[in-house]
C-alpha cells in the first residue's frame, strides 16, 4: 500500500482517456460529416495505445506482475480459434471480463487489447485490428471499474454485464464498418447497421454470459490464487 | 510462425532493415485509407495485388482474393442499401431510392478496404513478428514484451489443449461428440484445465526471466538488423513520396465530392506529379524485386 494515490490518480487519467475522449472523437467526427475515416482510424489507434504508454512505461513492471495478463491475452486468443467453428460465439470477452475482475481495470484493459492484436496475429492484421483493441479493452476495462465498486458480485449482475458485453463490442466495430464503407455515417445509417448485427452481437452475447457462468467462479478462484500465491499486483 | 516462412522468401523488401519496411508500409496503408478518390483507390488496389503476387507468392493471393472479392461486393452494396443520399436515383428497393452517388461511393470505398487487407498481407509477410518486437522493442520495451510473451506462448497453449483434449476424452469427456450443451461443458473444461497450467509455467518463466537478469539491461532482439546506407536511400525515398502523399492530403488533392453529385476532378500539372509519386510509392516493392532478379540473372 506505498502508492495506492498514484494508482487512483492513473484510474483516472485512464477513465477520462477512455470514457470522454472517445466519445468525444466520435462526436467529432460525426459533426464533421463523418467523412474522414482516415481520421478516426487513427484516433482509434492511439486510444488503444495511449493506456499501454502509460501503466506499463510509467513503472516497469516485474515481470510476474504482467506475464499472468500474457497468460490470460493468449487464452483468450486461443479460445477465439478454438471456438471458431462456431461463428460470432466466442469466450473471449468471458476470458477478458474475468481477467479484469481479478486484477483490476487497467489489467483488464491491457489483457482485452493485447488479446486482439496477438490473436489478429493469427487471424490476420487489418484495419479492423484497433477498433478491436480498444472495443475488449474498453470491456475489460469496464468489468474490473465494476467489480471494484462491487457491482459484480452476484450471478444476475454478471449475466446482465456479461449480456452488454457482446453488445459494447459490436456497437463499436458497427463504427468502424460504418465509417468504412458509409459516406457521411449518420444516426439512422449506424442504427440500421446495428439492428442487421443484431443476431451476430446476440450470439456473442450469449457465449459471454454462459462462459461467464461456466468459469467465473473457477477461474477467478484461480486466478486469485495465483495472485496471492505469487503476489502480483498486489498494490 | 511468419519467420519460417520468411526463410523461403527474404528478398526484395524483406531484406530491408525492420524501419524501412515498417514506414514503408504505413505509408501505403495510410495512403490507402485516407484517400477516397478514385484514382487513389484503383492504383492502391492495382499495385496492393501487384506487390501481394510478388510477395507472397501467386496460390496465397489467389486465397487472398477468394476472400476479398465477396468482401469487396458485400461493401460495395452495403452503402447504397444503407445511405439514400445522392442526387441521381437509378431505381426504388423496398421504397428507398438507390442512388448512383452512393454505388460509386460505395465501390470506392470497398476498393479501398479491399486494398487495405491486400496490403495487410504483404505487411504480414515482410514485417514478421520477430521485426515487430525489434522496431517496437527499442521505444516500448515493456509492450514489444507483453507482446512476444503472448505470441510464444499461443502454440505453446494450442499444443497443450491438445494434450489436455486427448487426456480427457480418454475418460469419456470429448468435446467433438454429444450436444451442443456437453460440448460446450467439455470444451469449457479443457479451457478451464489449460489455465491452472498455464498460470503457474508462467509465474516460474517470470522468476527465471527475473532470475536470469531480466529488466538489468537493455534488451536484445533475436536478429540484429543493421541499418546500412542502401536503406538509408530507400528511406528517404520512402519518406519523400510519404511528404508528397501527405501534401496531397492536406490540400485537399486526396478526397472527391460524392454528395449530392460526384464533381470530376479537375486534373491539373500538380494532381499528375501526385498520382506518379503515388503510383511509384504503390510499385516499390515490386521495383525492388525484378531489379535484384535482373542482377541475379546477369551475375548467373
Amino acid at each position: 500500500m506505498q502508492k495506492p494515490s498514484l494508482k487512483n490518480h492513473r484510474t483516472k487519467v485512464m477513465f477520462i482517456l477512455v470514457c470522454l475522449l472517445f466519445p468525444l472523437a466520435l462526436w467529432a467526427f460525426m459533426a464533421t460529416g463523418a467523412k474522414n475515416y482516415g481520421f478516426i482510424s487513427i484516433v482509434m489507434v492511439i486510444l488503444a495505445m495511449i493506456p499501454f504508454l502509460m501503466l506499463y512505461e510509467m513503472k516497469k513492471p516485474q515481470a510476474r506482475e504482467w506475464i499472468p495478463l500474457a497468460v490470460m491475452a493468449a487464452i483468450a486468443a486461443v479460445g477465439r480459434a478454438a471456438f471458431a467453428f462456431v461463428p460470432h460465439f466466442k469466450p473471449t470477452s468471458a476470458i477478458i471480463v474475468i481477467t479484469a475482475m481479478v486484477f483490476g481495470p487497467e489489467a483488464g484493459f491491457l489483457t482485452g487489447a493485447i488479446a486482439a492484436l496477438a490473436s489478429n496475429l493469427f487471424f490476420g492484421q487489418g484495419p479492423w485490428t484497433p477498433w478491436q483493441m480498444f472495443a475488449w479493452g474498453l470491456i475489460g476495462f469496464l468489468a474490473g471499474l465494476l467489480s471494484k465498486a462491487g457491482l459484480l458480485k452476484k450471478k444476475w449482475q454478471l449475466i446482465i454485464f456479461g449480456a452488454a458485453c457482446g453488445f459494447i463490442y459490436g456497437w463499436i466495430l458497427n463504427i468502424w464498418s460504418g465509417a468504412g464503407f458509409v459516406y457521411g455515417l449518420s444516426w439512422q445509417s449506424y442504427i440500421s447497421l446495428c439492428v442487421t448485427s443484431l443476431l451476430p452481437d446476440s450470439i456473442h452475447s450469449a457465449a459471454t454470459v454462459i462462459f461467464l457462468l461456466l468459469l467465473s467462479d473457477s477461474w477467478g478462484a484461480k486466478l486469485r490464487r495465483v495472485k496471492t500465491k505469487f503476489g502480483i499486483l498486489a498494490n | 510462425m511468419a519467420s519460417e516462412k520468411n526463410l523461403k522468401t527474404e528478398s526484395g523488401i524483406s531484406l530491408y532493415h525492420p524501419w524501412v519496411s515498417f514506414i514503408y508500409f504505413a505509408a501505403v496503408i495510410a495512403g490507402t485509407l485516407l484517400f477516397i478518390h478514385p484514382v487513389f483507390t484503383v492504383v492502391s488496389l492495382c499495385c496492393a495485388i501487384f506487390s501481394a503476387a510478388m510477395i507472397n507468392g501467386r496460390k496465397t493471393v489467389m486465397a487472398t482474393l477468394g476472400f476479398g472479392v465477396p468482401m469487396f461486393i458485400f461493401i460495395a452494396l452495403a452503402n447504397p442499401l444503407f445511405n439514400h443520399r445522392g442526387a441521381t436515383i437509378l431505381f426504388y428497393l423496398f421504397d428507398n431510392p438507390v442512388t448512383k452517388e452512393a454505388l460509386i461511393y460505395g465501390i470506392v470505398s470497398a476498393g479501398m478496404m479491399f486494398g487495405a487487407v491486400v496490403w495487410f498481407t504483404c505487411y504480414n509477410t515482410v514485417v514478421t513478428s520477430d521485426k515487430f518486437i525489434y522496431i517496437f522493442g527499442r521505444i516500448l520495451p515493456s509492450i514489444a514484451l507483453i507482446v512476444s510473451m503472448t505470441l510464444s506462448l499461443i502454440p505453446r497453449l494450442m499444443a497443450q489443449v491438445k494434450i489436455i483434449a486427448d487426456s480427457q476424452r480418454s475418460i469419456g469427456l470429448d468435446w467433438k461428440s454429444g450436444s451442443l450443451k456437453q460440448r460446450i461443458r467439455s470444451g469449457a473444461r479443457v479451457l478451464s484445465i489449460l489455465v491452472s497450467w498455464a498460470l503457474e509455467d508462467a509465474v516460474i518463466t517470470a522468476d527465471s526471466m527475473r532470475a536470469r537478469g531480466y529488466g538489468q539491461h537493455k534488451r536484445s532482439t533475436f536478429s540484429i538488423f543493421r541499418f546500412g546506407k542502401k536503406d538509408a536511400k530507400m528511406l528517404g525515398l520512402v519518406l519523400l513520396l510519404f511528404g508528397i502523399e501527405i501534401f496531397a492530403y492536406i490540400s485537399g488533392r486526396g478526397t472527391m465530392e460524392f454528395y449530392p453529385a460526384i464533381v470530376p476532378p479537375q486534373i491539373d500539372f500538380i494532381d499528375i506529379i501526385i498520382y506518379i509519386s503515388y503510383i511509384l510509392l504503390g510499385i516499390l516493392p515490386a521495383i525492388i524485386q525484378i531489379k535484384e532478379d535482373l542482377k541475379w540473372k546477369q551475375l548467373k
